[in-house]
């Protein structure tokens, strides 16, 4: 069965190329435009990844963050966080906050992210 | 017979009498002439018509005539002939004349000033027969006189010029006193037993008091200004010697503080501190800085779109690619790269200015630092067969740093030798150390750099015409980050190098004990 990566991305575009590279690489994409959305999203598919970003309307990244570990359906799975914040105050809250790595989206192509999923999901 | 014999015994009796009388004559005759004699003041008697009829020893000293020269003579013979006749009316008309200075001539010629004295002789007529004349010798008076007048001037004189001085020194005050008024840096003076000796209005205005109640109080008791205070705990009980030091008074009021002591050529007269309000300049850097970083991550979002759309194009997510488009694309995909790295660059150059004071320092090993940085970097100096040496120090080296950005010097400084240097090129890594410090060197054999580009070297955004021909994606910003993290730390960074000849880069910082 394909494994299913939950993408949480505001911008269509970026969404839209990170879903095509992900089906072309065999996995089932989910997407959703924020924060409450995502977490629904979560809770109804149970993905084996999330792949999430800090900046989001409503509630932001470090908050949809939050609650995703803290609720008990959703607190295994594993969660990328994607963005173009990079300061070092923001890595370590991520971290602190259970995401298992941090990527900054310029600093990585799309190919190179599948590479760090991959190695997640090992 | 009685008759004869009573008138000789009356005659007897006359003549005793007559030799007593003699006697005593001749005692009072001896007694004024040992008088006259004896007087140290020069006395003559001259008569009625001006001849001198008798004069004393005194008299013939201070004349320089024996007397048997003078008398019988004019006394226009001594004095001037009209003076003398005014004197000699005037004794005889008034009886005496007490204290008129005039010019004796001496006999050798030469002036004397004296001041004279007479006094009429009358008869039993009451004609006068003559005056007495005394003079007392003024020379050695009217000397004293001339030298005191000399010293009275001199000391006018210095007088006068003391009292310019004095002008001139109250005017220098005026004018330094104006100038410390109106500087608009703020002053303040503490007298070698630190207290405030001085203080100007801008300085009054940094802290909002009024000078009158602080002149004159020692640093230690300044509790009433918790910003005077504030500055005093700064500056340390001994008010060390700084130059353009930040202290932030309130917020958003920082001012650069220097400490100058002044002494003369042997003591210390005290410190003075400036104050010089940076606090506009600081706010500017702010803003400016946080505009970059804001810049910096808006730009990140249109980059990440465009790296990831043709990264896909590249591997062929989104359909074939023809060989003569992928040639073009691929060159978008670089030049696109090199923004990311400039951005990457300039936030990371705002972030090193904005947390200039706020570098979070740990014990690290800089041995550990240095080689993480050198296993990053070998394969590059691999792939272009540079001969890269490491002379491993065997014990740690331990220093207070920030890990993550003293990563990002000992990184830059590998990643210029690797690209300035040519293929085949050698490059070597060392540490040294002294009692206090530890030294990191990089010494390459690559282009090298230019005596009259050397100066701007660390300057944001520069980069040698060499190394522009060299390597032209280069961003300038490395080595103006990497001067800014090793000053953070207290430490120096800085070069040696010819053109042509290699360079090698150093910087130094303290050990930790």
């Amino acid at each position: 069965m394909p494994q299913k990566i939950l993408i949480i991305e505001d911008d269509k575009f970026l969404r839209e190329l990170i879903i095509r590279k992900l089906s072309n690489e065999g996995y089932q994409a989910v997407e959703a435009v924020d924060g409450e959305e995502g977490v629904k999203a979560a809770k109804a598919e149970k993905p084996d990844l999330v792949l999430l970003d800090l900046i989001l309307p409503g509630i932001d990244g470090f908050e949809t963050l939050s609650r995703l570990k803290s609720d008990q359906e959703t607190a295994n799975i594993p969660i990328i966080i994607l963005s173009n914040l990079g300061q070092k105050e923001d890595i370590e809250k991520g971290i602190k906050l259970g995401a298992v790595d941090y990527l900054i989206k310029a600093h990585f192509s799309p190919g190179e992210i599948i590479e760090k999923i991959v190695a997640t999901l090992k | 017979m009685t008759f004869s014999l009573f008138s000789r015994k009356k005659l007897e009796e006359k003549e005793k009498k007559i030799a007593l009388l003699l006697s005593d004559l001749t005692s009072l005759e001896k007694y004024i002439e040992d008088l006259l004699n004896f007087s140290p003041l020069p006395i003559c008697f001259i008569s009625p018509l001006g001849v001198v009829l008798e004069i004393n020893p005194a008299f013939e000293k201070v004349s320089g005539f024996p007397s048997e020269e003078i008398i019988g003579e004019s006394i226009e013979k001594l004095f001037d002939a009209k003076e003398i006749a005014a004197i000699s009316t005037e004794t005889i008309a008034k009886g005496t004349v007490a204290g008129r200075e005039m010019e004796l001539r001496k006999k050798n010629g030469q002036p004397l000033i004296v001041r004279v004295f007479t006094r009429t002789r009358t008869d039993e007529n009451a004609q006068t027969i003559g005056y007495f004349l005394g003079l007392f010798d003024l020379s050695e008076i009217k000397q004293s006189e001339q030298e005191l007048k000399k010293v009275q001037t001199a000391l006018l004189s210095m007088l006068e010029d003391t009292e310019e001085a004095r002008k001139k020194a109250e005017e220098e005050k005026g004018k330094t006193q104006a100038i410390i008024t109106n500087f608009t840096d703020g002053l303040l003076f503490f007298d070698k037993n630190c207290n405030l000796v001085l203080i100007n209005p801008k300085a009054e205005n940094f802290f909002g008091i009024g000078k009158k109640d602080f002149i004159g109080q020692p640093s230690a008791e300044m509790t009433n200004s918790p910003g005077l205070k504030k500055l005093i705990n700064f500056l340390g009980p001994k008010m060390k010697s700084v130059s353009r030091q930040e202290f932030t008074l309130v917020k958003d009021v920082i001012l650069e503080v220097s400490v100058i002591l002044m002494k003369d050529s042997e003591s210390s007269l005290g410190n003075l501190i400036i104050l010089h309000d940076v606090s506009r300049e600081k706010m500017v850097e702010k803003l400016k800085t946080e505009f970059v970083s804001l810049a910096a991550h808006q730009l990140r979002a249109p980059l990440s779109a465009i790296k990831w759309s043709l990264r896909m194009f590249l591997d062929g997510d989104l359909g074939s690619v023809k060989k003569e488009q992928k040639g073009i694309i691929e060159k978008a995909y670089e030049a696109n790269e090199r923004m990311v790295i400039l951005v990457n660059d300039l936030l990371n150059v705002a972030r090193i200015e904005e947390g200039r004071y706020a570098i979070e320092t740990v014990p690290v090993d800089l041995v550990k630092i240095c080689q993480s940085a050198i296993d990053f970097a070998k394969d590059s100096f691999k792939k272009k067969s540079i001969d890269f040496e490491f002379r491993q120090p065997e014990k740690p080296i331990m220093v207070s740093a920030d890990k993550e950005k003293l990563i990002l010097v000992v990184q830059n400084l590998l990643d210029n030798a690797m690209k300035y240097t040519k293929k085949h090129g050698q490059v070597s890594f060392a540490l040294k150390e002294t009692p206090k410090t530890v030294i990191v060197e990089v010494k390459d054999s690559g282009i090298g750099i230019a005596k009259d580009e050397q100066k701007r070297v660390f300057s944001k955004f520069f980069r040698t015409k060499e190394a522009v021909l060299t390597e032209p994606t280069g961003t300038g910003l490395g080595l103006y980050m990497a001067k800014n993290i090793i000053e953070s730390h207290g430490g120096k960074i800085g070069f040696k190098s010819q053109l042509g000849k290699g360079a090698t880069f150093y910087f130094s910082l303290e050990k930790r004990k």
